[in-house]
């Protein structure tokens, strides 16, 4: 019996109830652990693993990746369009961008110097200018980029490609959500990161870098050699009772599920124990630098590395908060005042760390089969809000890929002479997903699982790939 | 891929004797494709393949000449026909089809082959237009044909076959179960043990397993008659409502946020909660719980619990409110679709199984569902309002209404006789009054601007006064002609409008001259007021929401004339229910009369919204509060804005004529002032009179203080204030309140930007039914619809639901989904005959599930009965009873009891916040609250098995219960018993008693001997080379010294002593003595005094133990390290004898370079998170750490507070005689690697008290002593002597890292040894973490 991808829900319920003894070889033996089986593709795959460079709160895209020379002719002048609803409603006027436009790479793209260490990567970035979200609010834009709809109970992006690829490490989960001191969950919280209605093999785990417990309960509670002990006491009875009622695959596949979690203990502690990296890669992405937050973030993209080195599918970093403007822990991006200290203080957080990365990954070969995704879940207001500060911008921002097959050098869309809404080739979340699905070697329209009386998908009913970004 | 695929069809028969060929069909064939053909061909093929404008894979199936161009299609031979093939879903060359829908129903299948077989008479010879096509799939015909499916089938009663095993032949259940197990041939289980049955019946009824008692009890009594009374005894527990509320809890979603950004609560959920535990307790019959879900607040007939004074039926409607809410959203008629749309989710499917929200953008693609049935839906939804709800019992909304309302006015005419002999005396206080700030709106402001002036002036300032008075009038009048809404709530008929809720609005606006009591404080009177809206005038308990109709926003401002108490306004845009994120403010009022802005009207131009007024703990955006009120008066929205018209002196009658002077104007109001308290006396107020009064009682010139009001009117005052204080603060619960009746338009693909004519509300197409009414929502007349006797879902789910909960599985598997998408019964009759007796058995559900535990089916064994072999491997026809994971909260709740034997607070009460949602219970598939779920998943994660290995819940329950075995068994066999009885209810068999002793006696072996064995090796080669280091040194040094010496001496002529009284001062001028208390140091291993100082190398100093009890202390050391880089030594320590507890100046233990108060497992330590230390190798530092007698621990370096101070558990006391002082050995009874710091203490002090900071301080400077750094000593090197040292100090940092490593490695060991606990508490974690446990079988 193979697993066919729309009953594998059914799958999962009627081995837990117990059924038939074919069934069960392939649950233990296709290594299960976290959800993961072969995987199925539609089409050879240009891309093995996804990392998702959440900026979470809103970078501001006409001060990054789509400057806008006419900010600077218009500064201080009126919006010459009717403007939408914004979020806290104190609009201002057209505001320059205190950072320089410049053009980068061989290929010339053109972008500012907020980032100058991931502008440096030009040629290997592939910038669409023309996203849209459909929402103005964190949380709803934070569910609606991660699962294409704006409330929990959606399964998140990352838990998608973990049901449609698998993972290809039996000791690690697919998706794992990478997190440090401080850098926590964006607003919407941990179901973010949630499974929905998929099995809860796909969702993401949240790994606190710089805690004790990088994944809770990791830690075993007893000497190891206790516990050692104790499964194997505690495998002596199950198996007994496996045999008097009629559930023995349900039961055993538990046991042995307990034995993955034993080996788990040591594989999670292991990746995350950076000491055997050599100096030179530390300080490359800056892991020990005395910029704190800088510090964190450059670990989490080693961690990354790390992680994808060991089969994980989806990566997915969080940035740290440096509390300027308003942004907070779940939104350290938001400056709706302080615009340029905030995202200068953001930017130079991650800038060097992600250029390091994605050097690292080259340098090891390993881009080319990693596709690294950077976004927010929106852009900010061309126009003002107070003196120094921007709004929410669902209507037009900017993300790059790199890697995975993407061919950079190039943009793709834009937005108005002032940055405020995408007008050519407008680009959605759903276009977004179905060119990183379509990377992995997956078919977004037929990657759907049937929950509530629809065959559901991660793009929904849209979705197109960006056809002329990837290879 | 499509039908048409790759491989070419060669052999099409040409000339086939049937139609395909163009022959002239017979009217059988005709009829037979008309009937049984094209249907099916329009319905499900058209769509991708047809000839006009889709054309899937080069193959349209709309005419005949294109079926016969497809080459799908060998007449007359089904099997090699690609078409048939993939219909059937055969083989790997043809996608099955249709594509993304279920299988063709096989008997249509068969008509197809029958169809071919005939050689696929066709009589469809032209290609069809695009009408054409449209009118074959027209929505009726489709609608008809879906209907077809099962489950819209009307209920079948079909009599019980007869068992011919009498065991099997008495109720209905087990007669179907049995016929269906013959049919198959499979034999059935025998029944299970009584131990097996007692557990399973109290783990499926109650969620919790049985005491051992009742377990012994069982068995020694397994009759049927028993085993009805254990089952009767179990459905009247408490703990029986509380798993199954669960169940309800899961199909309406429920929680206690909205969640999205700051996850606000939705106020009073658990009230829902409670509702549904005691009405299942109470056996509360299905029908009732519907009509209450959908419409309890509107029943004629409520059900009232007496007990509780609750009106029940009124909190039914609470999950209504448990829609996901977005935060402070922008798109608001984006957020409506969505949340309407989540309800309309929940109450299909929770009630009838089918998925009407499926049908929001087109009509449904399985069920017959139609895009206008999911408008009706929507309609009856928006119809109501998001309202907070008072469930009080009626009785106790009217408690005393009608005796405060007749004392009122006893009070009313009291007052006006005490007021009537003080008119002198208010206008004697008037003239004394003071009046800044006065508007010129308010009546006693004429006195405060007219007094001072001569006729002349008076008279100009009064025709001023007129004038503007007339103006403000005339420019109001003005302002309402051009609003875009004005609403006068003073009229009667305006307010009859407006919809209103609670028991604090009358049925008509109250007049002029209402007023209210004062509860509380001196005074009696809250206020006189004009006419209007009031909540609280007989009680500010009395709980009140008062809404507009639908509202188009268009201007630039809305406000409101209000007066009030923690109430609010808004203006509440497509219903949305929170005021979160600036854009849907809700201003509270103040209590004042006047005009409030309703911020953001402008921003909401454009979109429907309603005014509403609500008291604050009404609101739907936020909980709590107690007593609140408002008065409401008028509504504006437009351009202009309305001015307070007030009630100025000239607009009362006469004033222009009478008033000329200062002492006329006086009169003036000596008589006004009396005609209005005749006026309020008679009730013949007018709102000018009214606050005219006002303005004198609230000033307090006519006084209404208690303590001077004439006796009998205090009296009166004071049985107001003791009936009022008999009413309660009602109990109030999260609901809907009937709104305007909104027909929703159609919104074309869902879009709303897309709004077609309005769909009347109405129940589904399926059912036909006459339109709703006009008059309200619709919601009661949908629950009678949902409770037809001609709608088979309703009573086909709810069984289904609850033998799905006993048996784990469902006679039809899709819980939720009874649509084409679902699964059809295993026992269609048995479901259908359990369905109707539901139905006539009045909708009973204790009944049924005791029903269906008594069963024969139920009581059989959980093992599959090997004669059946692997037929039948899902157990579909129930042969025996298949066992199943428990869910999250039984889970944890059998944990728990076995834990503390019972008594437990369960799982189901954890608060259910979206965003943070109960990791334990997520973990074990508790559901995401988003959507109706009728069956958990049951998945098996390693994350399962880490909660309970590693988790904190198993390691405290094991703990618990493995002390309380020990204390009540003495013997291992006996307490391996009762471990068994208390978890599976069952004693062990011989060979699991066997492996429990033996579990018990068993040893991990201990992996640390290698460990521990390289420590020791390392420890004494770093001795060594600190030896050796000190050696080379030491010349040096001593040079350098002398120089010191000289330099210290001559600084401390001078120094003034400062003396802290310390119990212990080592100074160690050339030995260990305690110039204090006798505490005088023995020197340990390398240690010793030199130069002035204790020199730590691998040694330590120990002091004889303390002559007195020490609790409060403070610990003080001057210490200077060699190297800085050492980890984890301890300068200072306050120890018991045998080292075992401790409290240390301890330096970089944890994080490196920092200092710590250090203690025994970290029981009294956290990082202080001060700076790196960077200095401590060149200079003495000094370092104190005060212990607080609250626990409280601070640190000081050099005189300044270091890092943050904190409290982690209590202050450690050491008993007089029982503990020492250690100076360099972190703690212990030798000199241990690992423990210990190399360098110098200069001077060290022990206080019995907590210093203060400014102590500290003083201690930090009564000494500044120079002595030899390493920076002198380098210096004074030669170079050869320097490389030497250098090379020295790297092996030595490598070493000291290497065995700081393994002492991390040995205490972690140490620690998780631990908290291995003792044999028993690892026996009952092993049973907790076994599958029996958490398997109900």
């Amino acid at each position: 019996m193979s697993i066919d991808q729309s009953s594998r829900r059914e799958f999962l319920k009627l081995t837990s109830c117990g059924v038939s003894a074919v069934t069960l070889s392939s649950l233990i033996n296709g290594s299960q652990a976290w959800g993961a089986t072969e995987p199925k593709l539609h089409h050879s795959a240009r891309a093995k693993s996804v990392i998702l460079l959440y900026m979470s709160g809103g970078v501001s895209h006409v001060d990054s990746f789509d400057p806008k020379p006419l900010l600077k002719e218009r500064h201080g002048q009126a919006m010459p369009v009717e403007l939408e609803r914004t979020q806290f409603d104190a609009n201002g006027n057209i505001m320059a961008s205190p950072w320089e436009i410049g053009r980068y790479g061989e290929s010339g793209l053109e972008m500012t110097n907020m980032f100058p260490k991931i502008a440096a990567c030009a040629d290997d970035l592939a910038i669409v200018r023309s996203m849209t979200a459909k929402f103005s609010e964190h949380a709803q834009a934070n569910f609606f980029m991660h699962t294409g709809f704006p409330f929990l109970g959606y399964p998140s992006a990352g838990a998608w490609v973990t049901y449609g690829c698998g993972s290809a490490n039996p000791n690690l989960p697919g998706y794992v959500v990478l997190q440090s001191k401080q850098a926590g969950t964006p607003h919407g919280g941990v179901s973010l990161f949630g499974n929905g209605f998929l099995p809860a093999t796909t969702q993401g785990s949240i790994f606190k870098i710089s805690g004790d417990q990088a994944v809770p309960n990791i830690s075993p509670g007893m000497l190891k050699s206790e516990q050692r002990r104790a499964l194997d006491f505690i495998g002596q009875l199950d198996r007994g009772f496996a045999d008097r009622v009629a559930a023995k695959d349900a039961v055993m596949a538990s046991v042995q599920n307990a034995e993955t979690a034993y080996l788990m203990q040591e594989a999670v502690p292991e990746l995350t124990d950076i000491s055997g990296e050599s100096e030179a890669t530390k300080a490359l992405y800056g892991v020990n630098s005395d910029n704190a937050q800088q510090a964190e973030y450059a670990r989490q993209c080693l961690m990354a590395r790390r992680l994808v080195e060991r089969g994980v599918r989806f990566v997915e970093l969080s940035c740290c908060n440096q509390g300027i403007g308003a942004g907070g822990a779940a939104n350290p991006w938001d400056q709706h005042g302080d615009l340029e200290k905030g995202h200068g203080a953001m930017a130079e957080q991650v800038d060097g760390p992600i250029a390091a990365l994605l050097a690292d990954l080259k340098e090891r070969g390993m881009l080319e089969e990693t596709l690294v995704v950077f976004t927010g879940e929106f852009g900010r207001t061309p126009f003002s809000q107070g003196s120094n500060g921007r709004d929410h911008d669902p209507y037009g921002f900017s993300l790059w890929l790199s890697g995975g097959g993407v061919r950079g050098g190039q943009a793709y869309g834009a937005t108005d002479e002032l940055g405020y809404k995408a007008v050519h080739n407008i680009a959605t979340v759903y276009d977004l997903w179905a060119t990183v699905l379509h990377q992995l070697g997956i078919d977004h329209e037929k990657l759907t699982y049937r929950w509530s009386g629809r065959d559901m998908r991660l793009t929904d009913v849209h979705g197109k790939v960006w056809d002329g970004l990837v290879t | 891929m499509t039908i048409r695929t790759a491989i070419a069809l060669s052999t099409i028969v040409a000339g086939f004797a049937g139609a395909l060929s163009g022959a002239t069909l017979t009217p059988a064939e005709v009829e037979f494709f008309e009937q049984k053909i094209r249907p099916i061909l329009a319905e499900h093929c058209y769509e991708c393949h047809n000839s006009v404008d889709k054309k899937k894979g080069d193959l349209a199936l709309d005419y005949r000449d294109a079926v016969l161009e497809g080459e799908v299609i060998v007449p007359g031979d089904p099997d090699k026909s690609p078409l048939i093939i993939a219909i059937r879903h055969e083989g790997d060359d043809y996608e099955p089809m249709p594509s993304k829908a279920p299988q063709l129903a096989n008997v249509i299948i068969k008509n197809f082959e029958e169809w071919v077989r005939m050689g696929a008479p066709d009589p469809r010879t032209e290609k069809p237009t695009k009408v054409d096509l449209e009118r074959q799939v027209d929505w009726e015909t489709v609608r008809e044909r879906r209907q077809e499916w099962w489950a819209f089938q009307a209920l079948r009663k079909t009599a019980a076959p007869r068992a011919d095993d009498q065991e099997w032949d008495g109720n209905e259940i087990d007669r179907f179960v049995h016929a269906g197990l013959q049919a198959q041939n499979l034999v059935p289980q025998n029944v299970a043990s009584p131990e097996t049955l007692v557990r399973r019946v109290h783990l499926i009824l109650t969620g919790l397993p049985p005491s051992p008692g009742v377990v012994a009890h069982f068995v020694a009594d397994p009759s049927m008659a028993a085993y009805e009374g254990m089952v009767d005894g179990l459905l009247a527990l408490p703990a029986y409502g509380e798993r199954w509320a669960r169940y309800w809890m899961d199909w309406y979603r429920y929680a206690e946020t909205h969640g999205s950004e700051g996850d606000p609560p939705v106020p009073y959920a658990t009230q829902y909660r409670d509702y549904l535990i005691r009405a299942i307790n109470a056996d509360v019959p299905y029908d009732q719980l519907i009509r209450e879900h959908l419409a309890g607040d509107l029943l004629a007939h409520p059900r009232i619990n007496e007990g509780l004074g609750l009106n029940e039926s009124a909190i039914g409607p609470g999950h209504f409110r448990m829609v996901p809410h977005g935060f402070g959203v922008t798109d608001a008629y984006g957020e409506q679709v969505t949340f309407t749309d989540n309800q309309v989710d929940v109450v299909s499917k929770a009630m009838m199984g089918l998925t009407v929200s499926c049908a929001r953008c087109h009509n449904h693609k399985f069920d017959p569902i139609s895009q206008r049935d999911y408008y009706k839906f929507y309609g009856i939804m928006i119809s109501s309002r998001p309202a907070v709800v008072n469930v009080d019992a009626p009785a106790l909304q009217d408690l005393h209404r009608q005796e405060l309302a007749a004392l009122k006015e006893e009070i009313r005419k009291g007052f006006s006789v005490h007021w009537l002999g003080q008119v002198d005396e208010a206008i004697r206080r008037l003239e004394g009054g003071k009046f800044e700030k006065t508007a010129e709106t308010d009546p006693l402001a004429g006195w405060a601007l007219l007094k001072d002036l001569d006729e002349e002036g008076l008279t100009k300032k009064l025709g001023d006064l007129r004038d503007k008075h007339l103006a403000t009038l005339e420019d109001n009048e003005k302002a309402k002609a051009a609003a875009t809404f004005y609403a006068d709530l003073r009229d009667p008929e305006t307010y009859k409008e407006w919809f209103r809720n609670g028991n604090g609005l009358g049925a008509a606006p109250s007049p002029a001259g209402s007023f209210a009591i004062s509860v509380e404080g001196a005074k009696a009177i809250t206020g006189i007021y004009p006419a209007g809206v009031y909540s609280h005038l007989i009680s500010d308990k009395h709980n009140a929401t008062l809404s507009s109709a639908f509202h188009l926003a268009k201007g630039s401002k809305a406000a409101v004339r209000v007066i009030g108490s923690k109430a609010v306004s808004r203006f509440v845009v497509r219903s949305y229910a929170l005021s979160h994120g600036g854009l849907h403010p809700a201003p509270e009022m103040k209590p004042t009369l006047g005009w409030v802005g309703l911020g953001k009207y402008d921003y909401w131009n454009g979109d429907q919204g309603y005014f509403q007024f609500a008291t604050g703990p009404d609101s739907t955006n936020r909980p709590g509060g107690g007593r609140s009120w408002f008065g409401a008066l008028e509504v504006y929205a437009g351009d202009e804005g309305l001015r307070e018209v007030g009630a100025p002196i000239v607009s009362l009658p006469g004033a222009m004529e009478a008033i000329t002077d200062r002492a006329s104007l006086l009169e003036f109001y000596r008589k006004s002032l009396r005609e209005a308290v005749v006026a309020w006396r008679e009730g013949a107020l007018n709102d000018e009179r009214a606050l005219f009064l006002d303005a004198f009682v609230s000033r307090g010139f006519l006084s209404h203080e208690l303590a001077g009001l004439p006796e009998g009117l205090r009296a009166q005052v004071d049985r107001y204030r003791r009936l009022e204080g008999e009413i309660r603060i009602p109990q109030r619960a999260p609901g809907v309140m009937e709104g305007e009746i909104w027909d929703q338009p159609l919104l074309t693909r869902g879009d709303y930007k897309k709004e077609e004519e309005p769909v009347e509300r109405a129940f589904l197409e399926a059912f036909g039914g006459e339109r709703y009414s006009k008059s309200e929502s619709g919601r009661r007349e949908l629950a009678e619809d949902i409770l037809r006797e001609d709608n088979p879902l309703t009573s086909r789910v709810i069984v289904n639901r609850l033998w799905n909960h006993v048996f784990g599985r469902g006679l039809v598997a899709s819980a939720d989904n009874f649509g084409r998408l679902g699964k059809e019964p295993s026992h269609p009759a048995l479901l259908d005959s359990l369905a109707i007796d539901f139905r006539n058995g009045g909708w009973a559900m204790k009944p049924f599930v005791k029903q269906l535990v008594m069963s024969r089916t139920f009581r059989s064994d959980s093992a599959s009965p090997a004669a059946n072999g692997v037929r039948d491997p899902e157990n579909l026809q129930l042969a025996h009873f298949t066992p199943r994971r428990l869910e999250a909260e039984a889970i944890l709740d059998t944990i728990n009891a076995v834990a503390k034997g019972g008594g437990v607070q369960r799982a189901m009460f954890r608060p259910v916040i979206r965003n943070r949602l109960d990791p334990f219970l997520s973990t074990f598939n508790f559901p995401v609250p988003i959507t109706t779920v009728g069956d958990r998943d049951l998945t098996n994660v390693p994350a399962q098995a880490l909660a309970l290995m590693n988790g904190k819940e198993v390691e405290q329950a094991a703990r618990e219960w493995s002390g309380r075995v020990v204390r009540e068994r003495a013997t291992p066999e006996a307490r391996v018993e009762l471990l068994f009885l208390q978890a599976y209810a069952r004693l062990p068999s011989p060979e699991e008693r066997a492996a429990c002793l033996a579990y018990l006696e068993g040893k991990a072996p201990d992996e640390s001997g290698p460990l521990r064995v390289k420590h020791a090796e390392q420890s004494a080669e770093l001795v060594a080379l600190n030896k050796e280091r000190a050696e080379m040194l030491a010349p040096v040094r001593a040079t350098l010294q002398l120089e010191v010496d000289e330099r210290n001496a001559a600084a401390t002529r001078d120094r003034k002593s400062v003396d802290l009284k310390p119990i212990g001062r080592w100074d160690f001028t050339g030995d260990a003595r305690d110039a204090v208390g006798g505490m005088d140091g023995v020197l340990h291993g390398e240690a010793k005094i030199e130069d002035g100082a204790l020199v730590l190398a691998g040694g330590c100093m120990m002091t004889p133990p303390l002559p007195q009890n020490l609790g409060e202390k403070t610990l003080e050391v001057l210490v200077q390290m060699d190297p800085i880089t050492q980890r984890a030594g301890g300068a200072m320590t306050v120890q018991l004898l045998d080292g075992g507890v401790f409290d240390s100046v301890v330096f970089a233990e944890r994080d490196a370079g920092e200092w710590m108060a250090g203690s025994n497992g970290f029981a009294r330590t956290e990082p202080f998170g001060g700076a790196r230390e960077e200095e401590a190798g060149e200079r003495p530092v000094r370092i104190v750490i005060v212990y607080h007698g609250d626990g409280r621990i601070e640190g000081y370096r050099d005189g300044k507070r270091y890092g943050k101070s904190y409290r982690k558990s209590a202050l450690q006391r050491y008993g007089e005689g029982q503990a020492q002082v250690v100076f360099g050995l972190r703690h212990g009874g030798e000199p241990q690697v690992g423990r210990m710091l190399t360098g110098r203490i200069f001077e060290a002090r022990l206080y019995d008290r907590a210093l203060t900071a400014e102590e500290v301080l003083t201690a930090e400077s009564g000494f500044v002593m120079e002595v030899v750094n390493s920076g002198m000593v380098e210096k004074a090197l030669s170079d050869s002597q320097r490389n030497q040292l250098v090379a020295l100090d790297a092996k030595i940092a490598s070493l000291t890292a290497a065995i700081a490593e393994l002492d991390r490695q040995l205490a972690a060991r140490d620690g998780a040894q631990a908290a291995s606990g003792d044999a028993y508490y690892r026996l009952a974690h092993a049973l907790l973490n076994s599958k029996e446990l958490i398997y109900v079988h």
